[in-house]
């Protein structure tokens, strides 16, 4: 048999990156990338024929979602004609009123999509297979509610696979997402030929049965792999199963910090930044010395990625401009601007004051080089 | 710079040629009355340096003589720039020309004129006539007329020549100035923030909204909050409708609710039962009750009938000795009532034979009254007629005691009159022969002898012999005579008046007046006496009354019935008294006996009555059969009750094992127990579907993505606020920094300049320490004794004195930067006081050392002692 895993579709979000200009909205259109993506696995499990495309929970971002967004994922999945079997998750938690009873009362969904909201066996004995979904009813949980998958029985000759959202202990307990714990050896343990997990957004394998997909659409700075579907054949029961991440998304996310000091540094960075494109998001975090040449050189950069990515975020905010001898006597900065000069700069120095020291010195050389430094 | 020699021509009142030479270095006086020219001197000297040759315009009239207007001013100076001797001529309007020469340079026109400028140092104006903002250092160190106090305006047009000129000196002021660069960063604070620090523009408007998005979101925030509230609540409702549904424990009360009824069903037909035993048996008790009762009466009023039997007879005996009594009462009656007749008779006769004598004593009394009245009434009769007679008398021999005393005054008045006259009359005496006689007229004849008074003429007539005539002497005769005359009628009228012939008649006739009244008198004090208190017409009634009332007794004694009675008035009155008593004592012994047998007649009747009912109630044939049956009724009841009566408490007993009460209480606990579960599980329907619908209308919303959404513009916001406040604050500090270097860095670079100021100030203020405080090239205040004072709070002059001094610092800094010097005062330190002028004289001399100085002023005097090397006088040479 043949299944795509997939998980954290997070419909509904939304980001507040900024336009640059009042008919550019960045955020919009990757809010609706979530339901592109949902498109392009719809597409992807036609042409590969799968048995079912498994959501492991979070298909929505928020409980409250309005009907617009709901007819939207419903209408992004309507390419796949097969079994769609979607797994409530922390973000969308199958409470007694959830999106999902909302999904239910508007009656948009097909029979081909099956939600699992109660901790049961699910069988599909024509495509041989069983599913255990472990759905989350709270928003969080402290127990872990894959336990049953041990004593679960299912019809002799079906391939068993779980379902669950949250973090597998142990793995990932730095950095879970929510507390909902899955035990590290529940695949085992309950004789799982599979078991799909979803909470962690990059795609990740935990043991030889046990995947994370990780989001399709990637919606965060954090380089972990995101961005793709796993493909599971699984042969027989108790065969080990083959899985094959395709990638689908369409934003890469990048947040990057850079020290520059000098013109070189400038140079080295423009190079990172060539390939840049329109499903870039990058957020760059700058810090160093930079005397006015390469001040200007870096905003111009700045300035040609902005243009060139999706979204370019610059973080200036603790890279200090050191202009040199040359460039304060080019603004004829003498006397008590000097002065001011030389104090701003020692207040740089202080943690407290840097931030306003480093703005008050751009202030005053923007204005020098605007006004002239004298009458 | 040294001034040598000024010439002027055809400039304002110098229409012709006038020069003042001879000026030297240091202190020159020029001074003169006021119009004498000394301001067109100074005048002439600045329209010399500061215009243009080719100058025209109004400024023509300003420097024309005013009786020519086809002048050409015309104005030459020789001096000396360092060593240098110099000549600068311009004339103006006619032939325009200009001409400087410097040492051995020299130029022409507009060359000249922008050679001097660079020179001196001021500017040029680009039309028309100099203004004060060209005029430069000159137009600072040469003090106009009165305006030695103004200081801010010259230094600031001198400023920018000042500054460069200075550059050796001060440093450059002007790079540290900030000018422009905090002008700008003002600017840019101000779109931001105003002077008071408040936020405006953008970064208000920035703050205005993201408060309104962070309430927006608070409020959002909020509506989420209920949400997941009533999600949660509406779990809980379904998990404990779950538990309802799940352990049902309504079947449990139904189950206990039907055996309750089903045990209940079997009792009812005997409990009725027993009801139905329990009210025959109250019934068959009442009956039994009635039945005594009814048994009891009779018993009574049998008894009652024999009772009422016994009196009956026993009344007969007590009748009969009423009747008797009654009897024996009515003949003792009768017996008193004649004897009380009698005793009546007897008592009025006493009676009668009393009035008789009674009548017979008022009789005699009357009588008497009627004697004693008649009487008094004859007596007062007789007085009455003997008054009317002494009356009668009395009044006709009435004569006053006035009347008289007038009759006697004329009758003295007579005599009086008499003796007078006698007293004058002549005394005729005579001594007639027997027989003789003589007629003597009025004196009647005479005869014998005799004395007579003559008073008035005489006649005698002697028979025979003829008439003698005497004449009485005197005039007084006459009147006494006819007084005599007036008299005695007088008194003959009054007493014809009085009816008396003289005056002894009249005095009789009084006494015998007075006799009579007293008489009269007498006679009514006795008839008053007699009368009392009455008077007559009272005594006359009370004799006819008298009269009246004997006749009546008469009548009434002739009426009188004969009685002849031994017996007292009292002791018959005694006995009628004591025959009434008795006889009223038996009458009302009668009655009272009368009475009792009435009603002991009337007692008998109701007796007889009763009896005779009670009879036909009592003995009648069906009352005894009726009284029979109740007997026999009541032994049966009785019997059928202890039947009764048994067979209950045998029920009651059996029944009490199972009490029906608390059967009916077991159903209605349980069955309330089910109504509660219903209306729990009504109640648990009803908060689910309510949830779910507002659950649905909410959810439907986009809630949450509103709120991300919301989230999302505060954090916008928020870090477009941070950017701008950050600017802010940068900017400020920024100001705040650039201003306060600026200040101290000026603060230095004006060091030399407070040099100078200092070393003035200490000669003007004599043993006090003074600072200055300098800004924009300018002194702006000083700090002496501690206390800061700004130059424009002086007065007006220490201010002139301040200005004064200010040039000469300026004065002494541009000589040692090796620029040009000429001060001129044009009657400055006009409001300076003696103590200060002797001080500024001092600076004056001091300044004077280095510079030239002229010194334009109408009191020379004031100044002679100022080290002036030169005084000329103007007025002399024009």
């Amino acid at each position: 048999m043949k299944l795509l895993h997939t998980a954290d579709w997070q419909i509904g979000r939304v980001y507040g990156f900024e336009g640059e200009a009042d008919d550019h909205d960045p955020a919009a259109a990757m809010a609706q990338a979530r339901y592109d993506v949902v498109e392009r696995i719809a597409e992807l499990a036609r042409s590969e024929q799968v048995d079912a495309v498994l959501v492991a929970g979070d298909v929505f971002d928020k409980q409250a979602l309005s009907d617009h967004s709901l007819r939207r994922l419903i209408h992004a999945m309507a390419n796949y004609t097969g079994r769609w079997i979607l797994l409530p998750g922390n973000h969308d938690a199958a409470l007694a009123e959830s999106v999902w009873s909302r999904l239910q009362r508007l009656a948009v969904l097909p029979a081909n999509i099956a939600l699992a909201l109660e901790p049961q066996v699910i069988e599909f004995p024509d495509a041989g297979f069983a599913i255990l979904p472990a759905p989350l009813t709270q928003r969080q949980t402290h127990a872990d509610l894959t336990e049953w998958f041990d004593s679960a029985e299912t019809t002799e000759g079906l391939i068993r696979i779980g379902l669950a959202h949250g973090s597998v202990a142990g793995i990932l307990a730095d950095e879970i997402d929510s507390p909902n714990p899955i035990g590290a050896d529940r695949a085992s343990k309950a004789r799982l030929d599979y078991l799909a997990l979803g909470d962690w957004h990059g795609t990740r394998q935990i043991d030889a049965r046990t995947w994370y997909s990780g989001t399709p659409e990637q919606d965060r700075f954090k380089d972990n792999d995101s961005g793709n579907v796993l493909l599971v054949e699984i042969d027989a029961p108790g065969a080990l199963p083959r899985v094959t991440p395709i990638r689908v998304g369409r934003f890469r996310w990048r947040a990057q910090g850079v020290e520059i000091n000098g013109s070189g540094d400038v140079e080295q960075l423009r190079e990172q930044l060539q390939d840049l494109s329109g499903t870039d998001v990058v957020r760059l975090h700058v810090q160093g010395l930079v005397d006015f040449a390469s001040s200007e050189q870096l905003r111009m950069l700045c300035e040609e990625s902005r243009a060139r990515a999706h979204v370019f975020e610059s973080d200036l905010g603790d890279l200090r401009l050191e202009p040199t001898a040359a460039d304060l006597a080019a603004m004829q900065v003498d006397g008590a601007l000097a002065e001011v000069v030389d104090e701003l700069r020692s207040m740089q120095e202080q943690g407290d004051q840097a931030a306003l020291a480093n703005e008050a010195l751009k202030l005053l050389f923007d204005l020098i080089r605007r006004e002239g430094a004298s009458a | 710079m040294k001034l040598e020699r000024l010439t002027i021509e055809q400039f304002r009142k110098f229409s012709t040629p006038f020069e003042i030479k001879g000026l030297e270095s240091g202190l020159n006086i020029l001074h003169g009355p006021n119009g004498a020219g000394k301001s067109t001197l100074a005048q002439a000297l600045r329209t010399l340096f500061f215009e243009k040759h080719g100058t025209r315009g109004e400024f023509v009239d300003a420097i024309s003589p005013r009786d020519s207007s086809q002048a050409a001013p015309t104005i030459s100076a020789d001096f000396q720039l360092g060593d240098l001797p110099c000549f600068a001529s311009k004339t103006f309007f006619q032939k325009p020309r200009s001409i400087l020469r410097i040492g051995s340079e020299s130029w022409e026109g507009g060359d000249a004129d922008e050679q001097l400028a660079e020179r001196l140092g001021f500017g040029l104006a680009g039309r028309g006539a100099s203004r004060a903002e060209t005029h430069g250092i000159p137009g600072l160190l040469w003090i106009e007329q009165g305006a030695s106090s103004e200081l801010a305006d010259p230094v600031a047009h001198a400023a920018d020549s000042l500054a460069e000129r200075l550059k050796g000196i001060l440093g450059d002021i002007t790079s540290s100035s900030g000018g422009r660069l905090g002008d700008a960063l003002a600017a840019e604070l101000g779109k931001l923030r105003t002077p008071t620090g408040r936020s405006s523009g953008v970064l208000a408007e920035v703050e205005k909204a993201l408060a309104a998005a962070i309430e927006k979101r608070k409020a959002l925030q909020a509506t989420v909050d209920d949400y997941r509230e009533l999600s949660d609540r509406l779990a809980r409702n379904l998990r404990e409708r779950d538990g309802l549904e799940r352990d049902k424990p309504w079947q449990g009360y139904e189950r206990e609710k039907r055996e309750a009824e089903a045990l209940k069903a079997a009792l009812e037909p005997r409990l009725k039962a027993l009801d139905s035993s329990r009210q025959s048996l109250r019934e068959l008790n009442a009956r039994i009750d009635s039945l005594h009762k009814e048994i009891k009466s009779r018993e009574t009023e049998l008894r009652d009938l024999a009772q009422y039997r016994a009196g009956f007879e026993g009344s007969a005996e007590s009748h009969r000795q009423l009747q008797e009594s009654l009897v024996l009462a009515n003949e003792r009656k009768i017996l008193t009532r004649e004897a009380r007749k009698r005793a009546r008779l007897a008592h009025q006769a006493a009676e009668l034979h009393q009035q008789g004598q009674l009548l017979q004593a008022d009789l005699k009394r009357t009588r008497a009254e009627i004697e004693r009245t008649s009487n008094t009434l004859n007596r007062l009769s007789g007085f009455s007629a003997s008054l009317a007679a002494l009356r009668e008398q009395a009044a006709a021999s009435k004569l006053s005691r006035q009347d008289l005393t007038r009759l006697s005054k004329l009758d003295q008045g007579v005599r009086e009159n008499r003796i007078q006259r006698e007293a004058i009359a002549t005394r005729l005496s005579y001594r007639l022969e027997t027989g003789q006689r003589i007629d003597a007229g009025e004196l009647g004849m005479l005869e014998g002898e005799g004395t007579r008074s003559i008073s008035a003429p005489l006649s005698l007539r002697i028979a025979n012999v003829g008439v003698i005539a005497i004449a009485p002497g005197g005039e007084d005769i006459a009147r006494l005579e006819a007084e005599s005359e007036k008299l005695g009628d007088q008194f003959r009228k009054a007493c014809a008046t009085l009816g008396v012939s003289n005056l002894a008649d009249a005095e009789n006739r009084h006494t015998r007046h007075l006799d009579l009244e007293q008489q009269i008198d007498r006679q009514q004090a006795e008839s008053q006496a007699l009368l009392g208190d009455d008077n007559e017409a009272q005594l006359k009634i009370r004799l006819a009354d008298a009269q009246g009332q004997a006749t009546d007794i008469e009548s009434r004694l002739a009426a009188l019935p004969v009685s002849e009675t031994g017996n007292s008035l009292d002791s018959t009155r005694r006995s009628h008294e004591e025959a009434e008593a008795e006889a009223t004592l038996a009458e009302e012994q009668h009655d009272a006996l009368a009475v009792r047998a009435a009603q002991a007649e009337l007692e008998r009747e109701t007796l007889k009555t009763r009896i005779g009912a009670a009879c036909e109630r009592l003995e009648s044939a069906e009352a005894v059969r009726a009284a029979e049956q109740r007997e026999r009724e009541l032994k049966e009841a009785v019997l059928r009750r202890d039947a009764l009566q048994a067979e209950v408490g045998q029920a009651e007993t059996e029944l009490a094992g199972r009490n029906p009460n608390l059967i009916d209480a077991d159903i209605q606990r349980v069955t309330q127990a089910l109504l509660l579960i219903d209306k729990q599980g009504r109640d648990l329907r009803d908060a689910i579907n309510s949830a779910r619908a507002k659950l649905e209308a909410l959810g439907a919303d986009g809630l949450d993505e509103k709120l991300a959404a919301a989230e999302i513009s505060v954090e916008k916001l928020q870090r477009r606020h941070d950017q701008l406040r950050l600017r802010a604050d940068a900017l400020s500090l920024l100001g705040a920094r650039l201003e306060s270097h600026q200040s101290a860095l000026t603060q230095r670079l004006y060091a030399p300049l407070r040099e100078r100021l200092q070393h003035y100030l200490a000669i003007l203020f004599p043993g006090t320490a003074v600072n200055v405080d300098i800004d924009a090239l300018r002194p702006q205040s000083l700090i002496r004794n501690d206390q800061k004072i700004s130059f424009d709070a002086e007065s007006f002059g220490t201010r002139e004195q301040l200005g004064v001094i200010a040039r000469f610092a300026y004065a002494d800094l541009l000589k040692l930067a090796g620029q040009p010097t000429l001060l001129i005062l044009d009657d400055a330190l006009v409001n300076s006081d003696a103590e200060r002028r002797q001080q500024m004289k001092r600076i004056l001399h001091d300044a004077a050392q280095r510079h030239q100085i002229l010194l334009f002023t109408c009191h020379p005097e004031d100044w002679r002692d100022a080290g002036a090397r030169v005084m000329i006088d103007v007025a002399a040479r024009s």
